[in-house]
């Protein structure tokens, strides 16, 4: 690797770093859905710094250059953020579905109740 | 707390030692013969039936509709001007049933019109789908303890006057789950979209192939369920959108009698259909997954039955 790439990855990786933990500091992002973000940036650096690595992980891949290998990584951390907001997504959707639902009979019984009470008040004036 | 069938023995004779007196005498009794029955208040089914007193019969199925805890349950979605019609033919057929209308976040004024009908009206602040909207209706009529609940489509497609149909095998204690088939009753020719026949075909026949049980009409939401299958789809394992085949196969897997009876359906008179569009398309292809997915999970069924069905029958 070039010493300029080099250093502009090195920039790039801890820009991304920072500004994950940044974001979590003002609570703008949860701490459970970072774990992905901070894995990616940790993941960066540690190519940057040692390259050879991924040289070594193109060789067991079978892929001729290193950028494939990178290309085929970025590929799979983007699919896991897509499955991760999936999972978070469907968990959300299963919490308002049960809070609608939790909504809607509280409302129905306060009414049942109500309507009890109207009823028993009637009946002990009539 | 003993069972359906069980009251069923007991009412007939008490039918026909009352029946020669007044009316007045037979519903006065009913309470007395009800508390004694069961464990929850059922009372309030019978002074509600003598408010509707034209409706009253002194044959035993006539008595067993209006003691049973019975819960017509019908989900809606921008009904308007058709759910005040539904309402009030489950009312001239079930007058002593409490109905309920789940409105699943309609734009328009149904929830409004069914209340003025005088139903329970379940209002849901977001659309959550067709089978979100009955299980609601399950979680609610699970908390409120009734034995029976049917359910019918809130756009007039199924009508009121075949629920007794559904009703009958849940009152003997014949079944756990009833299902109304268009294709078992002597209607002449039935109006159907061939991609919609050619659906119930193939899922039907799944269904038959996997669990042995033929269901000519797999997507029919007209149905009745006792508290058995009450307890399993209130479990929180009910399907969102299309709860059809993959809820047979589940409620068969789980030990629970399903029973199919003919049942008269109307065209419907307005309105958009949920499966309309591209919808089939998704819907057979959801299917067929949420089916895996049932037949994956075969475990969790197997143990359902074992504590929930073969569990107390063993301990009786």
């Amino acid at each position: 690797m070039f010493p300029r790439q080099l250093i502009a990855s090195v920039i790039l990786s801890t820009l991304l770093l920072v500004l994950v933990i940044r974001l979590v500091q003002k609570q703008r992002l949860d701490i459970a859905y970072c774990w992905l973000w901070i894995a990616v940036a940790l993941a960066s650096l540690v190519i940057v710094i040692k390259y050879e690595w991924l040289s070594k992980m193109s060789a067991v891949i079978g892929s001729l250059t290193n950028t494939t290998t990178l290309f085929l990584l970025g590929f799979f951390a983007v699919i896991l953020m897509c499955l991760q907001f999936s999972l978070v997504i469907s968990a959300h959707r299963r919490q308002i579905k049960k809070l609608c639902q939790q909504m809607a009979i509280i409302e129905a019984m306060n009414k049942d109740d109500k309507d009890k009470d109207t009823s028993g008040k009637k009946d002990k004036h009539g | 707390m003993k069972s359906i069938s069980g009251i069923h023995n007991k009412l007939c004779l008490d039918a026909n030692l009352y029946q020669r007196r007044t009316q007045r005498i037979v519903l006065l009794k009913g309470p007395l013969v009800i508390s004694r029955m069961f464990t929850v208040q059922k009372k309030s089914a019978i002074i509600q039936a003598v408010k509707f007193p034209d409706s009253l019969q002194y044959r035993y199925a006539g008595i067993m509709k209006d003691i049973a805890n019975i819960l017509v349950l019908i989900p809606c979605h921008n009904e308007q001007d058709r759910i005040s019609n539904v309402i009030r033919e489950v009312r001239k057929a079930l007058p002593s049933a409490d109905v309920v209308v789940v409105d699943d976040c309609s734009s328009d004024d149904s929830a409004r019109v069914a209340s003025q009908e005088g139903a329970r009206i379940l209002s849901l602040c977001s659309n959550l789908g067709y089978g979100a909207a009955l299980e609601t209706g399950y979680l609610y009529a699970r908390k409120k303890g009734y034995e029976i609940v049917l359910q019918m489509d809130g756009d007039g497609q199924h009508q009121a006057d075949q629920l007794q149909f559904i009703l009958e095998p849940l009152s003997s204690g014949t079944a756990d789950i009833t299902i109304g088939s268009r294709y078992l009753a002597d209607t002449g020719k039935i109006s159907t979209t061939l991609t919609r026949r050619l659906g119930h075909k193939i899922f039907s026949a799944i269904v038959l192939i996997l669990s042995g049980l033929h269901i000519s009409d797999p997507t029919s939401g007209f149905q009745g369920l006792n508290r058995s299958a009450l307890a399993l789809f209130s479990s929180g394992i009910f399907p969102c959108d299309f709860p059809d085949s993959d809820i047979i196969l589940m409620a068969k897997l789980s030990g629970l009698r399903i029973k199919e009876v003919p049942a008269k359906m109307k065209e419907r008179s307005g309105g958009e259909s949920m499966h309309s569009g591209f919808m089939p398309l998704y819907y057979g292809v959801k299917m067929l997954l949420s089916i895996f997915i049932v037949l994956l999970n075969s475990h969790i069924w197997r143990s359902w039955r074992k504590q929930n069905i073969e569990g107390p029958r063993l301990s009786n």
